[in-house]
């Protein structure tokens, strides 16, 4: 059961990071 | 990350010795138990959902700090959002890499609050989300900018370019070996060692594609900054690879029996030669390294079984599982052998408690025997009761100690649950229920501590009854025996 939750915190955390990047994408091409 | 390497470095020293005050003090001074058990963990008394969930942070913000790096000092021409996107993802991709060396560096201070098998599986899980970034990094520079599909040429390629094809091969080898060691052939410590010094290759190889390409690495203190974060990262490989067994080697200890136990599992007795040994707690486990070269990268991590008021040995008690565990039994005695510890949470001096309920699934017994003995040696006089699980009677490891020395000895209710029992079994048959622990659990139960170790699905299945039948989350607490074979 921990398991799964490290699987949900995990893809939270890549979903973070890109969102973070997409953002830092923008901000740095405009 | 240096805030990791300061409290990494400075914590084991205060842990050990206060897990050995504690448990040689615990029952003259209550006071100095307390104490022991907030300098091993000073924040036990925070929320575990606020632990969670600060470490997460934490680890975001030092994965995200590359991005912020870049927003300090003279602004680079822009670029388009594709190639910004595939360079962020790049220097995020590397970042993450790097922290996959404090992850499993052994810091107690890392593995603590959550458990060294959950940090093991960060470890894997977030593993596929930085390779997905690094591949997503290339794919989107030479998408961006067609012309740089040069890059990927090695014949062609600048020097930068090298680097990361060199550091992007690495990282598929330790992809590729790590999801199919067993069908490459490849033994446990021959994975370890092609897998650390690939790990080592991708930080050292990615940096100075970083440096290279130098667009936002230009600036001489910012390149000083990412050589000193891999130095950071690369040196707490070298700690745990080569500081650690140099250390270790001033402790050696000898095998003194090897004994087969039922279950296919056999209890392992070290002794220290020439020091007083480590001290641990009940519940907790250690590093193990049989034969007298303290690098070997063949370390596996068991639970001790002994009391840990017994100081003069320490014993182990291991199932034949996989390629290590299956030639225990061959180990000779005189053997000599290595032991990093003590680790781990699993351990009712951290939850103390008058009564506590175990459960455990065939060679999960293995800490809670532990447990057991030591609280018979304190002369413990709490009510206690033990669900042990098996697949067979002749199965249960221990089972005349439990029922004879331990049961005296303690006021102890043990409740055998068998999955496929003979015909004239009296006892509990199939799996442990919701039923039976209704059966067997009093009205007390949301005032014990619950100490569950065994497989995961069996650990699942009993948490979900636990919590029907009113016992709180905070109150279970728990080991899976499937870290490594």
């Amino acid at each position: 059961m921990r398991f799964v939750y490290m699987t949900w915190i995990t893809t939270g955390i890549g979903v973070a990071i890109v969102a973070a990047s997409i953002l830092f994408a923008i901000w740095r091409s405009g | 990350v240096l805030t990791f390497i300061l409290m990494g470095s400075l914590r084991p020293s205060l842990a050990d010795r206060a897990i050995i005050t504690g448990s040689r003090l615990r029952n003259r001074n209550l006071v100095t138990g307390a104490f022991a058990s907030y300098w091993q963990n000073p924040m036990s008394r925070t929320p575990f959902v606020l632990r969670g969930t600060a470490g997460i942070a934490l680890y975001l913000a030092i994965t995200l700090a590359p991005l912020a790096l870049v927003s300090v000092g003279p602004r680079p021409e822009p670029r388009t959002f594709w190639m910004e996107l595939g360079v962020a993802l790049g220097l995020v991709g590397l970042s993450m890499l790097g922290l996959q060396f404090v992850l499993t560096a052994r810091f107690r201070v890392v593995s603590a609050p959550y458990g060294l098998d959950i940090i093991l599986q960060f470890h894997r899980l977030i593993s596929f989300i930085a390779v997905g970034l690094v591949i997503a990094h290339i794919i989107l520079v030479v998408v961006a900018v067609p012309e740089n599909v040069v890059l990927l040429n090695p014949l062609e390629a600048p020097w930068r370019a090298r680097y990361a094809q060199i550091a992007t091969v690495l990282l598929l080898v330790i992809l590729v070996t790590s999801l199919f060691r067993k069908r490459l052939g490849l033994a446990y410590e021959q994975w370890k060692l092609v897998h650390g010094l690939c790990a080592v290759g991708v930080i050292v190889f990615g940096l100075m594609h970083g440096l290279g390409v130098g667009h936002y690495l230009s600036l001489a203190w910012k390149q000083a900054l990412w050589a000193l974060m891999a130095v950071t990262v690369l040196s707490m490989f070298v700690y745990v690879r080569i500081v650690k067994p140099i250390l270790l080697r001033s402790r050696p200890y000898r095998v003194r029996e090897v004994r087969p136990q039922k279950g296919d599992s056999w209890a392992l007795e070290l002794e220290p030669e020439g020091h007083p040994g480590l001290g641990h707690q009940p519940g907790q486990f250690a590093w193990i390294k049989i034969g007298d070269n303290p690098f070997t990268y063949r370390e596996h991590p068991f639970s001790f079984s002994s009391s840990s008021e017994n100081t003069e040995t320490i014993e182990f008690t291991i199932k034949e599982l996989g390629d290590f565990t299956s030639k225990i039994g061959e180990i000779a005695p005189g053997t000599r052998a290595y032991v990093e510890g003590p680790r781990g949470i699993f351990t009712p001096d951290r939850h103390p408690s008058k009564h506590y309920v175990f459960v455990a699934g065939g060679i999960g017994i293995s800490p809670i025997i532990g447990i057991l003995r030591t609280l018979a040696d304190r002369g413990d006089d709490g009510e206690h009761l033990l669900f042990f699980a098996n697949k067979t009677e002749e199965d249960i490891t221990y089972r005349e100690e439990i029922e004879g020395d331990l049961s005296r000895r303690l006021d102890l209710s043990v409740v055998h649950v068998i999955e496929q029992p003979s015909d004239d079994w009296e006892g509990e048959r199939g799996f442990l229920s919701e039923k039976m622990l209704n059966r067997h659990l009093g009205d007390d139960r949301g005032d014990r501590q619950y100490f569950l170790c065994g497989p995961e699905p069996m650990l699942d299945a009993v948490i979900d009854a636990l919590r029907h039948a009113g016992v709180p989350h905070e109150r279970i607490h728990l080991e899976y025996f499937q870290l490594l074979d």
